[in-house]
């Protein structure tokens, strides 16, 4: 490319940027008429906007933290059993481990999706709580909530928790990929409603809901993560688990306590859904952070009306 | 290495490449690869397990330990740009490294926000950023840069501003632009 074909580019995005749907479309078109090349340049940067997480504060959310560098312990491979369960292929990694899909070495039928907590993150402090706590999550079972099935150690120590494996697909790509109507949608949210109040009233809280832990297969949700925030999260006043600027909360769908660090409440699941609402409907996110520093995040979170969906 | 050894010369040496001297850089920047690896070793030895740090968080300790107290305000940028750029060519030495060693399959993805995604090695998508980066610089050497500093310093926006001397209006409205570039490319 040259400059002066990007700087063309670049103009136009920008410009597109700030114009709804329609507009943008007529701008574009307008602005594109002779020129489909563009039109389709600016529309792919658009797009991309779109997907990617708009908020990436810095390489510890954009690239591998230095923990990276070292590998999972040899132990963790496919074909390795871990408690019960026999690892069958990695099927994620994210900054607090990794997770395989499993299944139940007795039982061939039984799989699971088996997060395994990154070595540095596994101070014994983590692993008491982690034990209280997957004893309470085991206990709350509901059709739209991915159980806890399980949870232990691994050779090295190591924890892990043996969760329902659900063979979906991540709420906004299925609605978006199914162009579904209104009524469908709202349906699905209620049924992320109705698990989130079950958890509610064993006062579980979820702490990240986003569209990326709901996961839909056959019409029917399953939220996923339940109290794993919380359990990596640390406790206010305590130091947190998670690497200096890695957060435990999705920036789009956090509230004002959350991007705050003040204290996390039901109130805070209610946020998020809110949140999720919005992009279900509008099929956009409440907010657009092009920002990339903290202090604006939370000055807009907190004090910002997200925009009205049109 | 002291800091009190290495201010003064690290001071010059900057000074020398913020006035357009590359030769400066050329001597700075082994210097910065060394203490960075070593940062980074020190970090995930055994002496302090459970306690390590993400690439940006070394870019900036990296600072403190080689700047020493006289180091002026105004170089703290120049120097958190040049650290960037090293940061970035130590990481992607490391993922070449690594590609070659490592055992096959394996769908695993680098997560961008989301703890969980599927897809392919982190590694794989720091070769491809790095790619992408590269090819920006070329149409558009201050953007990439400004993405540089952000994403492998672990700069602010208006850090970042300041080391490429524009407003940080500017900067953020460039940032989104290129990163919207780099996401489609991606």
């Amino acid at each position: 490319m040259t400059p002066e074909r990007w700087r063309q580019i670049e103009a136009l995005f920008e410009e597109a940027c700030a114009l709804d749907g329609a507009e943008r479309d007529v701008y574009l078109a307008e602005r594109c008429g002779e020129d489909p090349g563009l039109r389709q340049a600016v529309e792919e940067m658009l797009a991309a906007e779109e997907r990617a997480p708009r908020v990436l504060t810095d390489a510890a959310a954009a690239l591998p933290a230095v923990t990276h560098w070292f590998p999972a312990p040899e132990s963790i491979a496919a074909g390795a059993e871990i408690g019960d369960w026999r690892l069958i292929e990695p099927i994620g990694r994210g900054g607090m481990g990794q997770v395989w899909r499993a299944e139940r070495i007795a039982d061939f039928r039984q799989q699971a999706a088996l997060k395994i907590i990154h070595a540095h993150l596994a101070t014994p402090a983590l692993i008491e709580r982690f034990r209280a706590e997957r004893q309470m999550l085991a206990a709350l079972t509901h059709p739209h909530i991915a159980q806890v099935l399980d949870g232990g150690s691994t050779a090295e120590g190591l924890p892990f928790v043996a969760m329902e494996y659900v063979p979906g697909e991540p709420l906004d790509r299925y609605v978006r990929g199914r162009k579904a109507g209104v009524e469908e949608r709202l349906d699905l949210f209620a049924q992320v409603c109705d698990a989130v109040a079950a958890a509610h009233r064993s006062l579980i809280v979820h702490r990240d809901i986003k569209p990326a832990n709901i996961l839909v297969a056959g019409g029917q949700t399953k939220l996923l993560d339940f109290g794993i925030a919380k359990l990596l999260g640390g406790e206010p006043g305590q130091a947190a688990l998670t690497l200096p600027g890695e957060r435990m909360f999705t920036a789009e769908y956090a509230s004002p306590e959350q991007v705050c660090g003040g204290a996390i409440t039901t109130a805070s699941d209610v946020y998020s859904l809110g949140a999720v609402l919005y992009e279900l409907l509008a099929d956009r996110r409440p907010f657009d952070f092009c920002t990339a520093s903290m202090s604006e995040l939370v000055r807009q979170v907190s004090t910002v009306d997200p925009p009205p969906p049109r | 290495m002291k800091s009190a050894e290495s201010a003064v010369p690290v001071t010059a040496l900057l000074h020398a490449w913020r006035d357009g001297d590359p030769s400066a850089a050329e001597r700075l920047i082994p210097l910065l690869y060394g203490q960075l690896r070593a940062l980074a070793r020190k970090h995930l030895s055994r002496e302090s397990p459970g306690h390590t740090l993400p690439a940006t968080a070394l870019v900036h300790e990296a600072y403190l330990k080689i700047a020493g107290k006289d180091f002026e305000i105004a170089d703290r940028v120049h120097f958190l740009a040049l650290a960037s750029r090293v940061m970035r060519r130590l990481l992607i030495d490391h993922a070449r490294t690594g590609r070659r060693g490592k055992r096959g399959g394996g769908a695993v993805k680098l997560s961008l926000d989301e703890a969980v995604q599927v897809g392919r090695e982190p590694d794989e998508d720091l070769l491809a950023l790095d790619a992408a980066l590269t090819e920006m610089a070329a149409f558009d050497p201050r953007k990439a840069e400004l993405i540089e500093t952000i994403y492998f310093g672990g700069m602010t926006v208006a850090e970042a501003a300041e080391a490429a001397g524009v407003s940080e209006s500017t900067a953020a409205r460039e940032v989104r632009a290129a990163k919207a570039w780099l996401y489609a490319r991606l």
